[in-house]
């Protein structure tokens, strides 16, 4: 019965969060819970910590509705970054966990970044499959072990055994290349 | 140190805050340069603009490479029984389903006002908050009653008080400015015995921008509520609250005709008062 709440965009329905109106929030939850649910998924994998992580970023958005900000993006893009910040902080609670447990052992706890850079090669839409093409396989490799592996680029230094410096730049220059790439398809620029 | 040496460590940090922009964008931060960043973001346009722009593409790489999963079924009600109560959110009477008057919220606080018109199949759990009264369902014209709530289900309501100053407000302020100007926007004139004059424009996805001119403000155990007329049968359009301002609703895209009359706090099902203003498609 709720076509009329199908009808109204997001900014709207964040606007009807403000006022507590449950069936705005849920509305925004059948658009966008998939997307974070499978990002959180891709840094978690386990599903009931992905699940944790859904069910904080859209309390939040119930609790804070006015963090979102229409001018600064999609509310897709807001509640990814969530989702993924928070993802981030459980890898990174476990990962300090793990290095306290086995500190004698650092440099063997590595992550399964075999499986992160395989998984590159799942990606579906041309376009981006292009831009990422653009990038070199080390600047894949940061790229994706910081991000979907959740680590800082420290971490990925001491990872790759390389230094700071050069993650940084990798990373950066990485992420420049893509957003040239998909501007010039029309895919990266901001409306 | 010198004024000079002042400069000179500025522009060293700016070179390596710029450094760190993409693994900003990434998260790939700790917690004490994620700080520095942001400050940094604060006061440099450019970087800004980099992090948005390098946010904005990765974020088609990141939908490329984590697909949408669907979540167990029962996440939604975890989440939905986690809700705080409305009661937490906003100053307002426990009792009234309306919102409380912007007068009441104290400055700072988020009051853009979303009503809705039709809240029977919110759960029982916000029934049982929202305690809306049954009392005015007596007054209802039974032939017309069934159709009526039908359509009122799922009806929401947005509506921005003048106080509110966030950016959300002001997009819906953007929006309306949009529908205003948008060829395929249709503009309805509500007038009445009054000097009120209520502008309705109606973009062509079927929203309204209600712009209350010269309606009183009603005592708090009232609210205007915005009707669609076509066809004789009254279909409630929305809550507008006692003292209303720049308000949205979904109004579908095919209207002729409207009217707002007054309505005891939480809205009717049916008109239970006469007009105070009406209008058609101008």
């Amino acid at each position: 019965m709720d076509t009329q709440l199908k009808d109204l965009d997001d900014t709207t329905l964040v606007a009807a969060v403000g006022r507590s109106d449950e069936r705005a929030l849920q509305e925004l939850y059948d658009r966008h819970a998939p997307a974070v649910y499978g990002l959180a998924r891709r840094v978690l994998v386990d599903a009931d910590r992905a699940e944790e992580v859904v069910q904080e970023v859209f309390l939040r958005l119930w609790n804070e509705p006015e963090k979102f900000d229409p001018a600064r993006g999609k509310l897709r893009s807001f509640l990814n970054r969530q989702a993924h910040s928070r993802a981030v902080e459980r890898v990174r609670s476990e990962e300090a966990r793990r290095r306290r447990e086995e500190r004698h052992d650092r440099e063997n706890v590595g992550p399964s970044y075999d499986v992160e850079i395989e998984a590159w090669q799942l990606i579906r839409s041309e376009l981006v499959k292009e831009a990422l093409d653009e990038l070199s396989e080390a600047e894949r490799q940061a790229i994706s072990l910081a991000y979907f592996g959740g680590h800082t680029y420290r971490e990925v230094a001491v990872m790759l055994d390389l230094p700071e410096g050069t993650i940084k730049s990798r990373i950066r220059l990485g992420l420049n290349k893509l957003a040239d790439k998909l501007e010039a398809t029309g895919l990266g620029a901001r409306q | 140190m010198t004024d000079g040496d002042d400069l000179q460590q500025i522009g060293n940090d700016a070179d390596d805050l710029d450094g760190l922009l993409g693994a900003y964008v990434l998260d790939a931060l700790d917690d004490d340069e994620r700080r520095r960043v942001e400050e940094y973001l604060a006061h440099s346009p450019a970087a800004r603009a980099e992090v948005d722009r390098l946010t904005d593409s990765f974020d088609l790489v990141v939908a490329e490479d984590a697909p949408e999963m669907t979540p167990r079924a029962e996440l939604w009600d975890r989440i939905a029984v986690s809700l705080p109560p409305r009661t937490d959110r906003l100053p307002q009477n426990p009792e009234r389903a309306e919102p409380a008057e912007p007068v009441e919220i104290p400055q700072g606080t988020d009051t853009t006002e979303v009503a809705d018109a039709g809240g029977d199949e919110l759960g029982t759990r916000r029934a049982a908050r929202a305690r809306r009264t049954t009392s005015t369902t007596t007054r209802i014209i039974v032939s017309i009653a069934a159709a009526v709530i039908v359509v009122l289900v799922g009806l929401t309501v947005v509506r921005q008080s003048t106080t509110r100053t966030s950016s959300l407000a002001a997009q819906i302020q953007r929006d309306a400015d949009a529908a205003a100007n948008a060829p395929g926007s249709k503009t309805f004139t509500l007038t009445g015995e009054s000097d009120a004059s209520v502008k309705v424009v109606v973009d062509a996805s079927g929203r309204g921008f209600v712009s209350p001119d010269g309606l009183p403000a009603l005592d708090e155990g009232s609210t205007y509520q915005l009707w669609s007329v076509d066809n004789g049968t009254p279909v409630s359009l929305g809550i507008l609250g006692s003292d209303p301002g720049l308000t949205v609703v979904a109004t579908g895209p095919d209207l002729s005709s409207m009217a707002i009359t007054a309505e005891p706090a939480g809205g009717s099902p049916a008109p239970t008062s006469s007009i105070v203003v009406s209008g058609t498609l101008t």
